[in-house]
Parts: C-alpha cells; structure tokens; sequence
C-alpha cells in the first residue's frame, strides 16, 4: 500500500474551506502541502449543502474585501477551462422593507464605496426588470451589487482541489484523522488511520469536525453546528438561471434561481444546534430531517413580495449543519498555546463565499511578520484566554443564526 | 351516492387508467359510466364487465377526436341530465383538460390528481400531492353540489372484468355548436430514445462535453445501445441539455441496470440522483473524479476518444 507521505502543512477537511486554504497555499508558494480529508469524497458534507451565494456588501470594510478577495478568485478560476467552480456573476439586489433597513443599506453603501466596490440604490420599477415575477411595492429601497453572484459549491471545492493538486498539492480521502502529536509545545506530526504523519503545521479545516480536532491538540473552541435549510422548487414562471441573486433582510430570506426553478431560503427565528460533542469524531454529522415549517415559514416571509411561492412544488430540501461560534466571527490563525496548530472555521454559513478570502486570511496570518489588525482579532486565542460557558456560548452562536440578517448584525 | 366515470379509450379499447376507476373503493355507489366519440358502442360490454350498472353512449363524428371543448360541451350538457354526485375521470392529458371545464360550467367542486379516493355512504374523501409529493392534502368536500375528480394513474388496481355482468345502456343525444378547435393531424414525437426514469441503461453526460453539438457522440452511444441520454446539473445549467434530462438532487432519481457516466466528476447532488444503478461505469479524465469511488467500471481517459469507440464496439457487435 502507498504510504500517504509526510508533509510540511497538513490541511485537515475537504470541504470548501480546506481545499481553499489549500489552493491559497500554494498560491503563495507552499506546495509540501497535504491535505486529509475523513470522507471517500471531497465536498461531501456541508459544502455540498450549501446555496453558493456569494455577497459582497457587508457592514464592516474588512469584510467587504475578504469577498471582493473571493470573488475576484471565482473570476479567474472560472476563467480557466479545465475545472469551473460554475461562478455566475449575475449580481445581487438587496431589499429593504423597512426605514431602519434603508439606512442600514446606506451605512452598507458607503462601506462599499470605500472598498470600491460598485454599488446603486435602483428604483422599483428597475428592480422589477431584474426580477419580472416579483412585486416590488412594497420595497422601500433596493440596493444594487452588479459584481455579486453564485456558484456551485461542488465544483468550487473541485477546482481549488485541481488548482492546488497542479502546484504540486497532495489531497487524500478516506483518510480519518485520529490524533494531533506534539512536543515542547509545537505540533509535530498526526495520526491517521493509515499511520503517522509527521509535519510542521496543521491546519484545522474540519468544519462541523472542528471541534473534535482542536480537542485532539487540547484546544477548547466554541464551534456549534446550527442546521440550516433552503429549498428548490419545480420550474417556475419567469425563473431563469441569469437572474440576480436577492435578499431581502427584513424577511430574513435569500433567494435566486436554480436552472429553471426557484431557490428560497432563509434564517428562522427558532433555529435547531447541536453541541460539538452529540456527535463523534468519525461520524457525520446526524441526519438533518426536512423541516416543512421552516419551508413554510419561509413561504409566509416571501408572500408580500412573491405570493406565488405557496404554489410552487417543492423539488428538493438541501440542508446541513455549517458552524457559528459567539461572536459571529471567523476563527483564524495559530494559537499562541500550540505552535503549528492553525484554525480555519467558525464560518458561520460564510464558508463557500468567504473560501478564497478566508484562505488569503489564514496564509496572512501564518506567513506575514505583521498581519492586519482585523486578521489578528480573529485569532482562536480570543476564546482560549477565558474560559467560556458552554451553555451560554451555544445560545450566543445559536443567535449569530437566529439575527443573520438583523440590523446592526 | 351516484358516481359517472368518464371513460377513455384509444383503438376501440378502454384505457387502463378507465379501468381502473372501477377499482377504487366506491363502496354501494350506484356506477355509471360515459363514453364519447364515433361508433363506441362496444365499449358498453367491457364497462358493464367492469362494474358499470348503467353506460351512457354519447355517438357523435364530432366528438371522434376528442378535442376538450367538444367533450366539455357534450359532457356539460349531459352531467346535468343525469345529475350524479360525483364525476371521475383518470388524470390523463384528457382528464387534466376536462375536469377544469366541467367543474367551471357545472358549478362543480375541483379535486385533481388524487392518489386516493373513497366513497363511505354519503360522504367522499380524496387525498392529493403538493409540493411535488412532499406532503399530501387530505380533500373534504363542504357542500352536497357536484364534486368532479381526477385520479392518477395506477392508484387503483383495475378489476377482473365479470363475464357475467353486464351493463344497461343508453344512447344519449347532445347538441354540439360550431367548434373553435378542431385535430388535424397526431404526428409522433420523433424522439426514439427512452425517458432517463424508464430506461434500463442510461448515458449521462457532463459539463466537460463543452458545448449542445458535443452531446451528439453521447446520443450515438446512446442509440448504438438503446440507452437514454442523462445529463449533470452543470451541463444543463450550461444549456447543453433540457432540463428533462437532468439527473440528481435537483433532477430525476434513476435506477437503471447500467449507468455510464461520461466526463462527470460526481458531485454528491448527482450520486443522489444515480447511486442506486446497478451497475455504475464511469470515463473521466481525472482519476481523483469522485465518481470512481462508486463505479463498479472506470476508464480514465477523455470522453471524446473513449466514447466514440465504445460506439463503435457496440455497432460491430450489433451488426454481427
């Protein structure tokens, strides 16, 4: 049997994240790179879920960046023939109902403007010729993003994964992780169902598995899973693949095509988490069981502006458990308690969108000799110098869910 | 309780979906039967044989190609004569364009496409899909006025006709106006190959064919072995396929005996659609492919040269 080989960084999870991270690495040199992924397949559990929506306006500058990062990567690598991440750059409208909202989405724009990224408040009636099906009176402003739009989360992670294994990347499935091995306070190597590998760093990409892993180095993070759900309807009227991607924040949904039908999903009030620990490390995830009332529910939230949603069939419910943490903000960089233990998580359902950025961030925050302020305020130290209720952390990150879309969010 | 079944019927025979209407549980309801078009008066037989007490012809040259306006007129015109409480029709291409007529014109309550319908003295209950069969509505009806419901097809078993049963029959006249539509011609479809959910062997081609034209070596495959022809999410999404060919999550669900998977990599949305093949064969050029993992066959090689010469394998060993 072909031993898997040792490795200067080991990535662990083959999900979108990992193999993002990896494709950053090897973007900025690092090619001993393996990564190690517990599944027979990449992309099999939560990017395989996910809707692939990727948004550029964002509150905060720093994040507006970390997606215009991404998205300039979707462009390039959709520009290349051999694996597409399938990136549909059709745009994006943003809804507001309400006046709070419209101030929210000026205070957006203007965080745009600074970033430079192209943004417009549009009429009714040009959101209408985006989006013919729609009704939208009851709209009090619509914000315009033409560089925004969606891929397909598959492929995406297929293509980093060609990209990085073209630099030279190693990727192995099947390959369970089963201890983190360390000396004098720095990683060394770890274990796998198929022996010992030894290295210099490992990067924790493991998803709803991240807390496992961290617990492996005696790293104890706040990694909740929060399940979440969207629904594809049958074809539809008017529903074509070129339509702009929408959000529509007060009802707290998203939505856009899918082929010739309708993707609808969005953030329930009520939402269902896990703790890390319901579940083992080698397992998946439970089984997520179709919520009706939450499609229900959705339905309800889109009826002012789509009342004929409650007519469509329902195709198919795609549903996983991406992870939130309590402050709702990404987990990157190395412990100071463990030398060459990296996190990468904590996407709080920003994984897919965020995969290039949040690489870019990872690689800044293990290669640069200063990296920004925003990439150190991310490091999983902010959760290791106090300890933390576990209880009331899962009710914070289950909130992150709960107000994905809530002002001032 | 009286129930009028409305009969279909092709070539001088009732069709199955007809027949079996006469197997849903319709408990002591007095059954009557209509049947409409040019010379239908054999047709009497069967339908007595089946259960029907009592078989309406209505015999007209109009009525021979069966357009739904003019069955909506005759039908609209007799329903009230007889004054049943209950309509049933199969939900068919004909009883989808019927029903809604004849609810509109009579005043009727509406229950289409049910997949279970009973009859218990008085009372009729029918339940129906939504949401694509996600959930199913249980359907009660609030009033005595007529009620008018179409079946899906094999929802009832049809039952053994009774030689020794047979119907009364009764001719019944109708005066049908100047028609706005008329047939003129059925000219069948010219698509030979077989639908991706009833083919024992599908070709399923992906995104890496680049283009509607490159599809044309997946379609030879595919005729040389009597195979219908699939595609992946991605390649429908990139307009090479309609999206009836689409196989996956968000496709059609297929189980054929061979599944040949051609420059497809496997995301998990099209395993859902395929996995449960019998036999699973895949050409991919990229050997890391996820859909090697579940092929039980791999080639690893470019479609463009394996797939022509599977083609013609196939042709040489047909040919002799």
């Amino acid at each position: 049997m072909d031993t898997i080989g040792d490795a200067e960084i080991v990535v662990i999870g083959g999900g979108g994240i990992g193999c993002g991270v990896l494709h950053s690495l090897c973007q900025a040199g690092k090619t001993d790179v393996l990564l190690l992924e517990k599944n027979e397949a990449l992309a099999s559990e939560t990017t395989s879920q996910a809707a692939g929506l990727v948004g550029q306006v964002r509150t905060s500058i720093e994040r507006v960046e970390l997606a215009m990062w991404s998205v300039k990567t979707f462009s390039e690598m959709e520009a290349e023939p051999e694996a597409k991440p399938g990136w549909r750059q059709v745009g994006s409208l943003r809804v507001a109902l309400t006046d709070e909202r419209v101030a929210e989405f000026e205070q957006m724009k203007s965080v745009a403007d600074k970033a430079g990224l192209e943004t417009a408040f549009i009429s009714n009636d040009e959101a209408r010729a985006k989006w013919p099906m729609f009704d939208f009176s009851p709209a009090k402003s619509v914000l315009w993003c033409p560089s925004d739009g969606y891929l397909q989360p598959n492929d995406l992670a297929m293509a980093y994964a060609h990209r990085a294994r073209k630099k030279g990347a190693r990727l192995a499935t099947g390959v369970p992780v089963e201890g983190i091995r360390t000396e004098n306070g720095r990683v060394t190597g770890i274990d796998t169902s198929q022996g010992v590998i030894a290295c210099d760093t490992v990067i924790n990409a493991a998803g709803a598995h991240a807390w496992h892993i961290a617990k492996m180095a005696g790293l104890h993070l706040p990694i909740f899973p929060v399940r979440h759900e969207y629904f594809v309807s049958v074809d539809a009227y008017g529903m074509q693949p070129e339509l702009p991607v929408m959000r529509v924040p007060d009802a707290s949904l998203y939505l856009r095509a899918e082929i010739n039908g309708l993707l609808l999903g969005g953030w329930e009030p009520e939402s269902l988490s896990l703790k890390p620990d319901d579940f083992e490390n080698g397992q998946t995830p439970p089984r997520v069981e179709e919520d009706w009332d939450v499609m229900g529910w959705f339905i309800e939230q889109i009826a002012p502006l789509y009342g004929k949603a409650a007519d469509l069939g329902v195709r198919t419910i795609f549903k996983g458990w991406p992870t939130f943490v309590p402050d709702g903000k990404f987990i990157i960089g190395e412990s100071r308690k463990l030398k060459g233990f990296v996190m990468a998580g904590g996407c709080n359902a920003h994984g897919v969108s965020g995969s290039a950025g949040i690489g870019r961030h990872v690689v800044e925050s293990m290669l640069e000799s200063s990296p920004s302020d925003y990439v150190r305020s991310l490091s999983p130290d902010r959760f290791l110098d106090s300890k933390w209720d576990a209880a009331e952390a899962q009710t914070r990150a289950k909130r992150i869910y709960e107000t994905y879309y809530a002002l001032g969010h | 309780m009286k129930i009028l079944i409305i009969a279909e019927h092709k070539n001088g025979q009732l069709s199955e979906a007809t027949q079996e209407l006469f197997g849903l549980p319709l408990g002591q309801a007095e059954v009557h039967a209509v049947v409409t078009g040019e010379g239908v008066e054999p047709l009497a037989g069967p339908l007595g044989q089946l259960g029907a007490a009592k078989v309406h012809l209505i015999d007209s040259p109009t009525l021979a190609s069966g357009t739904g306006e003019s069955l909506g007129q005759a039908l609209g015109q007799f329903i009230p004569q007889l004054a049943p409480d209950v309509v049933l029709a199969a939900h068919t291409p004909q009883g989808k364009d019927l029903a809604p007529r004849l609810a509109a014109a009579l005043d009727a309550a509406l229950a289409t496409d049910c997949v279970q319908v009973s009859c218990d003295g008085d009372q009729v209950t029918a339940r129906r899909p939504v949401y694509a069969g996600k959930a199913t509505a249980e359907v009660e009806f609030t009033n005595d006025s007529l009620k008018v419901i179409t079946v899906r097809p094999r929802t009832a078993k049809s039952p053994e006709p009774d030689a020794t049963r047979s119907a009364e029959v009764a001719p019944v006249a109708v005066e049908l106006p100047e028609q706005k539509t008329t047939l003129k011609e059925l000219i069948a479809s010219d698509n030979a190959r077989p639908d991706v959910t009833e083919a024992s062997i599908v070709v399923t081609g992906g995104r890496s064919l680049g283009s509607a034209e490159n599809f044309s070596i997946i379609e030879a495959f595919a005729d040389s072995i009597g195979a219908a022809v699939g595609s992946s999410r991605a390649a429908v999404d990139a307009g090479y396929r309609p999206y009836r060919d689409q196989v996956g999550q968000t496709g059609k669900v297929v189980s054929p005996q061979v599944y040949i998977a051609c420059g497809v990599s496997g995301a998990i949305q099209h395993l859902a659609g395929m996995r449960t093949s019998k036999h699973i064969v895949a050409i991919n050029t990229d050997p890391d492919a996820p859909i090697f993992q579940l092929a039980d066959y791999g080639i690893v090689g470019d479609l463009f040269e394996v797939v022509p010469q599977l083609t013609e394998a196939a042709k040489n060993r047909n040919g002799s």
